[in-house]
């Protein structure tokens, strides 16, 4: 499968998808349509385009998993130190959780050299600490240390 | 006269010394996204949605709207002295304005670029000026079945102008408006798509979709292809323009204003396809087309007095029907939401102070520009010297700040990686992202709109035919509808005709 029909049948499932679920919802009357009546409409229409897409676009190619994967390093990391930054920040705080973020990307995404990576985000998670938590007042997670 | 009585009003506002001082941040900031590949006016936005909290709400949209035509206005300085096009909308300045530097003539295309952006700009905010009041009243005459005829004619020119084939754009405004369904249902209170989850019942949140779609997933895609080239750094006094570029600039200028005012009205990528539009206007109108794309600076002032002007045409849907044509104008709505503002036909009668301030902070921004990028050109060229690995940590993480910032919630920080995925695998199946935003932002007025007219009419269907507002629209969309059909069919069959050779 290359990567066009790919995109057809991404389609395909969600309209799928989202088509069971409609069907849950109450459809209404004519004088009074329900909550399922726009999804079960778009839902149905989203399967069928993404069949069309599927079947309009060339068969010719394949998706190169290997060199896509490879491409997809960085792209991954980055996904990866972004959700330990989630789940972390609330028990650990947004200083530490923030620096440990900024250093992982530094560090091992950009490649910058350890120190250089520990300091420029020392500095920026100390600097956007001050800037949004006590400049402009918003609230940024104090964690279990209450830092 | 109410006109410029209101406007004087407007300008009073935005004189005080804090909404200068916005507009000025918004400009600078503006400029900067603009000039820097990679970060475009959306992403401009949304990183200064958390800034706007504490403001008071005029000061807030005067930034975001000098942020939004900063942009365009940065956008030229890399696509003439680097030949990277800082704004997606520049693309085309490309073409001649690094011919122009490769020329030694960089100074004078930045000047024209600048004084053709002014003066797009500023005839574009007198076009606001007297069109949007007249739209909106206009509006007010609109009931539930006008109003959704008018969203369905927004969608199909999404469809028709949309950067890919008909059906890949209309799957992602589907998918947009399928999204815009989820949390409670307004007329019935019913939870829809919510599994159980609390941070559902309100939707998805535009604010993490569009930070994760544009912000996020751009530097997803963005990581593998940092590229640092050499810059060349024009002096001040290279600036001027001779007079035979001056003479030849005016006419394109004024043209550019006029077609960027009128397709910045159309949804969709109104501003590159207006700078497209404006270059194939001067190349035909030219007694030596063949020149063009060897720097000649009918194919700088052109393209870029045009995407400026679009910018200012792109904001009279916004304001008077509560349209946003782009995904930028769509975050900013999004901004004046959060303030409690909804732009639409009750906005300019019920909020003239805001409207008029913003109307005045333009023209005021638009000169504070001229001054800010031609002298600062040597600044805004050393920025590109950070390299963007040492850039996009910083942008994520205002990313991820500026989303938690809205409610607080987690949850909101998982649908920004979640849509961050999405739009990094959008992009690498070459699908416009534009289209799902402004899909999920309008869709649950189109839903409201669609129901509210069916309850209106007792259920009969014939109320989107008896009124001649809506049926005009509707027949309109239905033929929007059947060109793209025509228009893909005859796609596919020039594809296998090409095959069959």
């Amino acid at each position: 499968m290359n990567i066009d029909r790919a995109g057809g049948l991404f389609f395909f499932l969600v309209g799928l998808c989202f088509l069971s679920l409609s069907l849950k919802l109450p459809v209404g009357k004519f004088t009074q349509p329900g909550p399922g009546v726009f999804p079960l409409i778009l839902s149905l229409l989203l399967a069928v385009i993404g069949t069309l897409i599927f079947f309009s676009v060339r068969a010719k190619g394949k998706i190169g998993w290997t060199k896509d994967l490879e491409n997809s390093a960085k792209p991954l990391a980055i996904i990866l130190l972004t959700l330990a930054f989630i789940i972390f920040m609330g028990p650990l705080g947004y200083l530490p959780a923030s620096f440990l973020y900024l250093f992982g990307l530094f560090f091992f995404v950009s490649r910058f050299k350890w120190f250089v990576s520990a300091g420029v985000s020392g500095v920026l998670a100390a600097g956007s600490w001050y800037f949004f938590g006590k400049i402009l007042g918003i609230f940024l997670p104090l964690g279990l240390w209450n830092l | 006269m109410d006109v410029f009585t209101n406007l004087m009003g407007g300008f009073q506002t935005a004189f005080s010394l804090q909404n200068i001082y916005l507009c000025f941040i918004g400009c600078l900031w503006g400029s900067m996204v603009g000039v820097l590949p990679g970060i475009g006016p959306l992403a401009g936005i949304a990183l200064l949605i958390p800034v706007t909290y504490g403001l008071e709400v005029t000061g807030a949209i005067i930034m975001l709207a000098g942020i939004y035509y900063g942009a365009m206005f940065g956008g030229s300085t890399t696509s003439i002295l680097m030949n990277i096009p800082g704004e997606s909308a520049s693309i085309v300045t490309c073409l001649d304005g690094y011919q122009m530097t490769r020329k030694g003539r960089a100074g004078a295309a930045l000047f024209i670029a600048a004084w053709g952006s002014w003066v797009g700009g500023t005839l574009a905010i007198m076009g606001i000026m007297f069109l949007a009041p007249l739209l909106a009243n206009l509006a007010m005459k609109f009931g539930p079945s006008e109003m959704f005829a008018l969203l369905l004619v927004a969608f199909f020119l999404l469809g028709s102008l949309g950067a890919g084939p008909f059906l890949n754009t209309m799957a992602m405004v589907i998918l947009g408006l399928l999204l815009g369904t989820v949390g409670m249902d307004s007329l019935t209170g019913t939870l829809r798509f919510t599994f159980g989850i609390h941070d559902l019942y309100d939707g998805i949140g535009f604010v993490p979709v569009a930070m994760g779609v544009f912000g996020f997933g751009e530097i997803l895609y963005s990581t593998a292809e940092s590229e640092i080239r050499g810059v060349y750094k024009p002096r001040l006094r290279e600036l001027l323009p001779n007079r035979a570029e001056l003479r030849a600039s005016w006419a394109p200028i004024l043209r550019g204003s006029g077609i960027g005012f009128f397709i910045g009205l159309l949804p969709g990528s109104a501003h590159i396809l207006s700078s497209f539009v404006s270059y194939i206007t001067e190349k035909r109108l030219a007694k030596r087309p063949e020149e063009f794309g060897s720097g000649r600076i009918e194919g700088v002032a052109g393209p870029e007095t045009a995407n400026n002007a679009a910018t200012g045409g792109a904001m009279i849907p916004f304001l008077a029907l509560g349209i946003p044509t782009g995904p930028a104008i769509a975050v900013m709505m999004i901004a004046l939401l959060i303030h409690g503002i909804r732009p639409g036909p009750l906005f300019i009668s019920e909020q003239p102070q805001i409207f008029w301030a913003l109307i005045a902070s333009m023209y005021i921004g638009n000169l504070i520009l001229v001054g800010l990028n031609l002298p600062l050109v040597g600044l805004f060229v050393s920025l590109l010297r950070i390299p963007f690995r040492g850039l996009f940590p910083i942008i994520l993480l205002i990313c991820l700040i500026g989303t938690y910032s809205v409610n607080l919630s987690n949850f909101e920080l998982l649908v920004l990686l979640g849509s961050g995925v999405l739009g990094y695998f959008f992009r690498k199946l070459k699908y416009d992202l534009a289209p799902f935003i402004l899909a999920l932002i309008i869709g649950p007025t189109l839903e409201e709109t669609f129901r509210q007219s069916l309850m209106r009419s007792g259920g009969s269907f014939s109320i989107f035919w008896e009124r001649p507002i809506t049926l005009g629209l509707i027949v309109f969309s239905l033929l929007l509808l059947g060109w793209n059909i025509y228009k893909a069919v005859r796609g596919n069959e020039r594809a296998a005709e090409n095959k069959a050779r």
